[in-house]
């Protein structure tokens, strides 16, 4: 492969960072949310509703993304593309748009897997902290936000972060469902050029440093939270 | 439900087979991955700096860039290179490598670059007592790692490999962009032939989610077979 090529090769990679970035940004922060609200009906007294959150996390946590994602846009956005009043309404540019099912089959999926660490991460707090907050008269809720929530979130840091690498590594996967983010882009220019090993040694270059960056800022957020003990 | 059939009016015995690729797949990958693993993790603990540091490169660039990349970067590129390697020793005729020796290589080596993470940490969890007594009693120091430590480290990565079974068996879905007819490959083949948009995908759903599942019961009681001189 020719510098030149190299070049600009790195050049147009580089342009679909910001896809990959907002892929992962929107899909970690709604999963994130989503995670919060199946934590509490996975630790609810209600049967049925319990039932429902420990299988939403068995489903996401048992299958590949790649399924999810193809159950998504190859099921789901199919299924729509069938129904004619959709078709004609005004929502179908917005629905028509696969961005959107790669964002939402990452979202559920994060939500699965970050529900899960937050679950453990409750899990481990002693109940000491629970017991000793309903002696200072705080209410169930108040204690979850103001006690347990706080260190359950530091004891979960460290498993977070991997699973923020781990969306990082999964937003490739849009690219299946041509998406061009960083490893569609390469993948573009590699039919068109077939050159490989440059081309995937750009795009693993730059996944590289995306992933360095997200650990240094965990390991930075685990450091300010730290328990300091003497 | 006719789809499911079996024979040539459904797809049941289609997706059958597709299964048994996928698991001789996720097998021999995560065999591989063992050994290799096993292999680099020895490496970085008792070899020279300069294999420490290409070992240390080799798992943080594999576990650190997506499973797709490696995947596409032996099936575009790894016959070039055997191509090129074989040239070298007069063989001059390109290599094809069939797809699954590619699929089986691309998640051997991701699930290699993890296993090799587990091993150090549990081969460095091993007191260090156990060497020294080892060295008092005139062992040579291969037979320590072989019957001494190396023993006791599985017991403690025992856990994280089974974990990283898990991994290996979902990143073999991963292998459908080759074209290799596995599970993945095979309901996105037979959804679009027959307009339906949910069943291949569900069904290839539950056949992941009934090897994981009973997965996890194996892995339950080889834990227990491997704890079960350790007193809590």
């Amino acid at each position: 492969m020719e510098l030149e090529l190299f070049i600009n090769s790195t050049f147009e990679i580089l342009k679909a960072v910001p896809t990959t970035l907002s892929l992962v940004t929107l899909s970690l922060s709604i999963g994130f949310i989503m995670a919060i609200f199946i934590v509490a009906m996975s630790l609810s007294k209600l049967m049925l509703v319990r039932f429902f959150a420990n299988s939403y996390i068995y489903y996401f946590r048992g299958t590949p993304l790649l399924i999810q994602i193809y159950l998504m846009y190859f099921g789901f956005g199919y299924w729509l593309s069938m129904q004619e009043n959709i078709k004609q309404s005004i929502f179908w540019d917005i629905i028509s748009e696969p961005y959107w099912y790669a964002v939402s089959a990452l979202m559920f999926n994060t939500a699965g897997y970050t529900a899960e660490i937050l679950r453990g991460a409750i899990l481990s707090i002693p109940k000491g902290q629970f017991e000793s907050s309903y002696s200072l008269g705080l209410s169930y809720y108040q204690s979850m936000v103001k006690i347990i929530l706080p260190q359950a979130i530091r004891q979960a840091l460290p498993a977070y972060s991997n699973e923020v690498i781990l969306m990082v590594k999964g937003s490739s996967l849009a690219s299946i469902i041509t998406i061009m983010e960083i490893t569609g882009t390469m993948n573009k220019i590699r039919s068109e050029t077939y050159a490989v090993y440059e081309l995937i040694f750009i795009a693993g270059s730059i996944y590289l440093l995306i992933n360095f960056v997200i650990t240094r800022m965990f390991n930075y957020l685990e450091n300010k939270y730290k328990i300091v003990s003497n | 439900m006719e789809l499911l059939y079996w024979g040539n009016n459904g797809w049941g015995d289609e997706i059958f087979f597709a299964s048994l690729v996928t698991i001789s797949l996720a097998v021999c990958s995560y065999a591989l991955g063992l050994v290799l693993g096993l292999y680099i993790a020895v490496g970085k603990l008792y070899s020279n700096k300069i294999v420490k540091i290409s070992l240390d490169g080799y798992t943080t660039v594999v576990r650190g860039i997506p499973e797709l990349l490696v995947i596409y970067l032996l099936f575009f590129g790894g016959e070039n290179i055997i191509t090129q390697i074989a040239s070298v020793f007069g063989y001059d005729g390109f290599i094809n490598l069939p797809p699954f020796l590619i699929g089986v290589l691309a998640i051997g080596f991701i699930s290699a670059s993890y296993s090799a993470e587990v091993f150090r940490g549990s081969i460095k969890s091993v007191h260090k007592g156990q060497m020294e007594a080892g060295l008092s009693l005139c062992l040579s120091k291969s037979k320590i790692f072989d019957e001494i430590t190396l023993p006791q480290a599985i017991r403690i990565a025992i856990p994280s490999l089974g974990n990283i079974w898990q991994l290996t068996l979902k990143d073999t879905a991963l292998i459908s962009v080759t074209g290799l007819a596995e599970i993945m490959r095979i309901s996105r083949v037979a959804t679009n032939s027959e307009r339906e948009p949910f069943m291949f995908f569900i069904v290839a759903a539950c056949i992941f989610l009934f090897l994981t599942s009973v997965s996890t019961k194996i892995q339950k009681i080889i834990e227990k077979k491997y704890n079960r001189s350790m007193v809590r």
